[in-house]
């Protein structure tokens, strides 16, 4: 790239198209030097930071693998030594348990036992109280005391390192012992009662006072090997300190670093032993990790029941505390029990703790989770080391191989500038790889294409200014045609500018040229509007004159329907008011009709008052009669009173002369007759005055009798009268009933003129309704023509409009 | 004998055509441009019409619509006799009405036969 902005000189000497080329081969170049890179950087850049990345990955994938790989190995080993104490305490466990068992199947031992019982049979001990019994045995604490079975106790004592070794009998009293114990009667102790229920019991560990060390008691019950009835116990003290055996075991497995192997009672708590890198330490008597006791207890717990599986005890602690990385497994021992094995991390450490069967007691491995997770780090320097190295080496073979790849290429590229600069004679030699030696080859081909194709551009250079010529004779020959058709044109224009202002006689002339068929098809155009114009006027006209016509009748149409509405509406007041009317008419002969039921009603009362007044004279016609007779009968009786007083009369006289010959006599008889001459006088006087009274009876009678008879007269008269009363009655009578027809009568007819004036007045309303109809009807009308008559007036107004228009064409009236 | 109103403004041509028609027996009469051909048309009923297109006043075509657009003499043949020899001319000729469209220069042959040819029909 150099070269060329050197040599100015030998650009300058190149023709115009080369140079075109070459500016932008060199516009290339300067994006090229631009980017600046080599393929040897290139190559650093990218496969460097690969190959460095992919040793990291493999390296840390390595380092983790490693190390997780250690710390499951140191894991794994804890467990071991867990698995291990615990396996080693289980068998000294075992053994003690075996030799217990042999004691207490000893025969001698047995037969000691059974005699024992039966002495203390008979010598009633059985009832006997303790403190009696203490105080009988207080010397040797003996129940038959023989030194043989005690040598033979001492003996195993010795042997297996027991603290104690003693048998009872089967109340609780001492038998042998392999040295003098405290009590002499056992019964009131725990361990006794709990031994005589059981085979084989391994106690709880505890400080036994009297031997002044920790201890695990055993008893075995011994019973008679035919009844199997229970005979005695045999109790061993087994010393903690046996199991510094499993120190000795495990020194040789090695214990390092943090670690450390504690055996526990797990129900008291009791640190039974502790082992670490340094040997056997008691610093405590109690362990004092609160979350691992309460994990122990826990599994005791849970060991009390049976059928207690693994996953069920993880729960059990899960949900209580918060101990990292539990995890729970059952494990057969080798001796076939069923044991536990815990793992967890607590305050730091590791656990792994072994339940040893058959006891309470747990062996506990811890470590620091530190040293744990320390395992393996050694590994990470060594991989370090290793990157560092493999990364020196690929740098290098990474530059060699470039550099190998990039040197043909190189001079592949100055010969490249080269060519860039003008000199088309180069040729490439084909060296290095094959891809290499490929493009040496191209390049060499593309130099070739370029030469002939410089050679091809001159030659149609040359063709291409013909062709121009060619052009420019074409294009004055098409300017002239230009010309003469504006020319044409400006003819055509001048013959029809006339149209545009509406002078539609204008006409063009056809030329030779194209524009003639064009003038000629502005005449067909200008023809046909002449036409339409024509039209257009003559329909104008038509339609102003038609609608002048028109607009007469209309406007009298509009009139007339006005006048109509009026009178429709007059009409409709007239009819109102006969409806008005109609229905006074219905109202009085509601009231007539009322008047005549009244009239027919009193009529009706009449004629029975009539009847009454009928029957009342003919009854007083009968009583005048009655009467009459009557006083006929009494103008007979007075008759006969006048003849009853004549007689009455002549009897008087009669009377009256006897009275007076009396006197004469009484005068004859002188003195003595002078009394009756007095009664005479008497009598006579009597006789005168009847008979004047029968004279004014008489004329009583006669007056009675002309009475009677005026009487009678006027009773006649009466009688007369009286008929002529009864016959006027009845006429009257008849002029009632005549009335009462007549009412009835015009009961009927006001009833009839109701029913039609009802009739009447409701026709009369659908009337007004129609009426009222009619005169909408004819409003409407009227509003109509109105209408119409005013679009008309509109039309006209168009029409001329369009008249004025059409007006401004002018066209040849003889067309 | 069949009737031949011959259009023509240049009175050489017009003879011409005149000559060659009245040689193959038929009558002739002759105008001078369109306006004065319409009137002819009308007045001596001639059975076809020969005409030029370019001429003053009225032109052949302008001729043609106005016979077409009269009843009477809608249905005359008409032969277009022209020097406009472009297809554009033809095709605006035939639309205008034409029979025949003939263009200059034209033989005797050529028009007595057109002229044949459209008395036919």
């Amino acid at each position: 790239m150099t070269q060329i902005d050197s040599q100015p000189d030998q650009q300058k000497t190149v023709t115009k198209n080369k140079r075109n080329t070459l500016n932008t081969l060199d516009l290339s170049k300067r994006a090229a030097q631009q980017k600046g890179i080599t393929i040897r950087l290139q190559l650093l850049r990218t496969l460097i930071p690969t190959v460095l990345i992919s040793l990291i990955l493999a390296m840390a994938t390595g380092y983790i693998v490693i190390r997780q790989n250690s710390e499951k190995k140191v894991q794994k080993e804890l467990q071991d030594k867990s698995l291990l104490t615990a396996e080693i305490v289980s068998q000294l466990l075992t053994k003690t348990s075996e030799i217990t068992t042999t004691i207490g199947e000893n025969p001698y031992i047995i037969n000691a036992v059974r005699s024992g019982g039966e002495y203390a049979l008979k010598e009633k001990l059985t009832t006997a109280s303790i403190t009696e019994l203490e105080k009988r045995f207080r010397n040797l604490k003996l129940l038959k005391p023989n030194s043989d079975l005690n040598q033979y106790l001492r003996a195993i004592a010795n042997n297996h390192s027991f603290l104690e070794i003693m048998v009872t009998e089967k109340n609780g009293l001492n038998i042998a012992y392999n040295q003098r114990t405290s009590d002499f009667v056992q019964r009131d102790e725990d361990w006794w009662q709990q031994g005589k229920n059981q085979d084989l019991v391994i106690g709880t560990p505890g400080f036994d006072t009297f031997s002044n060390a920790f201890s695990i008691p055993f008893t075995y019950r011994i019973k008679d090997p035919k009844s199997q009835d229970f005979l005695g116990i045999v109790r061993v003290l087994f010393s903690v300190d046996n199991l510094k055996l499993v120190e000795i075991f495990l020194q040789h497995s090695g214990i390092i670093g943090s670690q450390k192997i504690q055996i526990i009672d797990g129900k008291t708590g009791y640190l039974i032993s502790t082992i670490d890198s340094e040997g056997t330490q008691q610093d405590e008597i109690f362990y004092s990790n609160k979350n691992i006791n309460y994990v122990l207890n826990t599994i005791n717990e849970a060991a009390q029941k049976r059928n207690v599986s693994a996953s069920l005890i993880k729960s059990l602690i899960s949900q209580d505390t918060k101990i990292n990385e539990l995890e729970i497994q059952d494990v057969l021992s080798e001796t076939g029990h069923k044991i536990l094995t815990i793992s967890l991390a607590d305050r730091g450490r590791q656990y792994k703790i072994t339940t040893i069967p058959q006891t309470k007691l747990t062996a506990i491995v811890s470590m620091s989770q530190e040293e744990i997770a320390s395992a393996g780090s050694e590994f990470i320097i060594i991989f370090i080391t290793t990157a560092v190295i493999l990364t020196i080496i690929a740098t290098i073979l990474i530059i060699f191989i470039s550099s190998r790849i990039t040197s043909p290429l190189r001079d592949l590229s100055t010969k490249a500038e080269e060519v860039a600069a003008g000199n088309l004679n180069i040729t490439a030699t084909p060296v290095g790889a094959i891809e290499t030696k490929t493009l040496a080859v191209s390049f060499n081909n593309l130099v070739q294409q370029v030469k002939k194709l410089l050679q091809q551009q001159e030659t149609s250079l040359k063709e291409l200014e013909k062709s121009r010529q060619k052009a420019e004779m074409l294009a004055q020959e098409q300017q002239r045609k230009n010309e003469s058709l504006q020319q044409e044109l400006v003819q055509l224009l001048g013959d029809v500018e006339g149209a545009s202002s509406g002078d539609l006689t204008v006409r063009s002339q056809i030329v030779e040229g194209e524009i003639g068929i064009v003038a000629d098809f502005f005449n067909s155009i200008i023809e046909s509007l002449r036409d339409i114009v024509k039209q257009v006027k003559e329909s104008a006209d038509q339609v102003d004159s038609s609608i002048g016509t028109n607009k007469g009748s209309m406007n009298q149409l509009a009139e007339e329907a006005r006048q109509q509405a009026e009178q429709i509406s007059q009409t409709l007041a007239s009819i109102e008011r006969m409806t008005g009317s109609i229905q006074a008419v219905a109202n009085n002969a509601r009231e007539a009709a009322k008047v005549a039921n009244i009239a027919s009603d009193t009529a009706e009362t009449g004629g029975q008052s009539m009847d009454r007044t009928v029957n009342s004279i003919l009854q007083l016609r009968e009583t005048i009669s009655e009467t009459a007779d009557q006083v006929r009968s009494l103008g007979e009786a007075s008759q006969q009173i006048s003849r009853v007083i004549s007689l009455i009369n002549q009897i008087a006289m009669q009377t009256n002369l006897l009275a007076i010959n009396a006197s004469i006599e009484a005068a004859r008889a002188g003195d003595e007759g002078r009394g009756f001459a007095v009664v005479a006088e008497e009598i006579g006087e009597l006789a005168t005055q009847s008979a004047q009274a029968t004279k004014e009876v008489g004329s009583i009678i006669t007056t009675i009798q002309k009475e009677v008879a005026q009487v009678v007269a006027a009773m006649e008269v009466g009688n007369t009268q009286v008929g002529e009363g009864a016959n006027l009655v009845e006429q009257t009578k008849q002029s009632l009933e005549q009335i009462l027809t007549v009412s009835y009568q015009i009961d009927r007819l006001v009833q009839s003129i109701s029913e039609t004036t009802v009739s009447q007045a409701e026709t009369s309303q659908v009337v007004t309704h129609l009426m009222k109809e009619i005169a909408q009807v004819s409003e409407r009308t009227s509003s109509a023509s109105e209408e119409v008559s005013s679009s008309l007036d509109a039309t006209v107004a168009v029409a001329q409009k369009l008249q004025a228009s059409v007006g401004t064409f002018k066209i040849d009236e003889e067309n | 004998m069949l009737t031949i109103l011959v259009v023509e403004d240049t009175p050489s041509t017009r003879d011409l055509i005149c000559n060659y028609l009245r040689k193959s027996g038929y009558q002739v009469v002759e105008a001078n441009n369109g306006k004065d051909a319409l009137i002819k048309a009308l007045n001596q009923k001639p059975d076809i019409v020969v005409t030029d297109v370019i001429m003053p006043e009225m032109n052949g075509f302008e001729l043609c619509r106005s016979l077409k657009k009269n009843p009477v003499t809608q249905n005359l043949p008409i032969v277009l006799c022209t020097s406009k020899n472009q297809n554009i001319d033809r095709m605006w000729g035939m639309k205008q009405g034409a029979n025949i469209y003939l263009t200059k220069p034209f033989t005797e042959e050529q028009i007595i036969q057109a002229v044949k040819s459209v008395a036919v029909n």
